[in-house]
């Protein structure tokens, strides 16, 4: 076994990092999970949204072309969000299937759920409760939200070391401080009205939900496979 | 005594190639992020909508 190896690496001590092998695992782990979540938004999130389409009055409709630049922007931003996340998978140390999972749960409590809590995001046609360049505000200080209540929970578990109950005294400030903030969100976020029924925006919602799901459980799974095949 | 890699005038020191290394791919990350899913350009929106929507980033 070669030094430095990942495979002989103790927590704590890094072997040197390669910047193109990490951007290999990641666009390697992304473009299959962006291509599930493409698939995954064909069968559940489209439909309702060009239902809701279609009561907004909006011109357009399924068509190949759509398809495409959905595939696209699917494969787009599942290798943005693995581009992300490689990097912080292999910080932690070797790669395994238990880290990926770890920072796939922080990733989309942080990139999906809170944000999702503070803009209530829907279908096209709902009416939007502040200006774009608002909500968009929004969205970015719920990430940043999220990741200081996963943050602190980081900080905890290094700090109380190997002491009992270390680990869930870390789960429980991180998750702790995330309500708190989800609490803040749903609290103050206004209502958004418009031409679409609300049994459609609900199942646009749980539609969303689930690929966005499928997304984040597909790169946990993937990128420690593609570091340890990939990146130093 | 031969200079090495870390010892040769100029060279970046190790840790700073090693924060350089784990930025790169971030950095790219958020330009990637930021097209898809921000960028306020009309045809950059309409080729991204639906992506938009689905991923709960603020569209229109």
């Amino acid at each position: 076994m070669p030094p430095g190896s990942p495979a002989t690496e103790r927590p704590g001590v890094s072997a040197p990092v390669d910047a193109r092998g990490l951007i290999a695992a990641a666009v390697a782990a992304g473009v299959p999970a962006g291509l599930l979540y493409a698939a995954a938004n064909h069968l559940l999130a489209i439909p309702p949204l060009l239902q809701a389409e279609a009561f907004e009055g909006a011109a357009g409709g399924w068509s190949p072309a759509r398809a495409l630049w959905g595939l696209a922007g699917s494969v787009g931003l599942a290798t943005a969000f693995s581009l992300l996340l490689t990097p912080v998978v292999r910080a932690l140390g070797p790669p395994t299937a238990w880290r990926g999972l770890l920072v796939g749960v922080a990733a989309f409590a942080s990139l999906l759920l809170l944000p999702a809590l503070a803009t209530r995001p829907g279908p096209p046609g709902m009416e939007a409760d502040a200006t774009l360049v608002v909500r968009q505000g929004t969205w970015l200080l719920a990430v940043l939200a999220s990741l200081s209540a996963v943050g602190l929970g980081a900080a905890v578990h290094r700090l109380a070391g190997r002491r009992p109950g270390a680990r869930m005294l870390a789960w429980a400030a991180g998750l702790g401080l995330w309500a708190v903030f989800a609490w803040i969100f749903v609290r103050t976020g206004g209502a958004a009205g418009g031409p679409v029924p609300a049994a459609v925006t609900t199942r646009f919602r749980e539609a969303a939900l689930l690929s966005n799901g499928m997304l984040l459980l597909g790169l946990a799974l993937l990128i420690p496979v593609t570091l340890k095949r990939l990146a130093r | 005594m031969h200079p090495t890699e870390s010892t040769r005038p100029g060279a970046i020191p190790a840790a700073a190639r090693q924060a350089l290394a784990y930025l790169t791919p971030v950095l790219m990350g958020l330009a990637l992020l930021g097209i898809v899913g921000f960028a306020p350009y009309p045809a950059v929106h309409d080729t991204f909508h639906d992506v938009r929507h689905a991923a709960g980033f603020p569209c229109h």
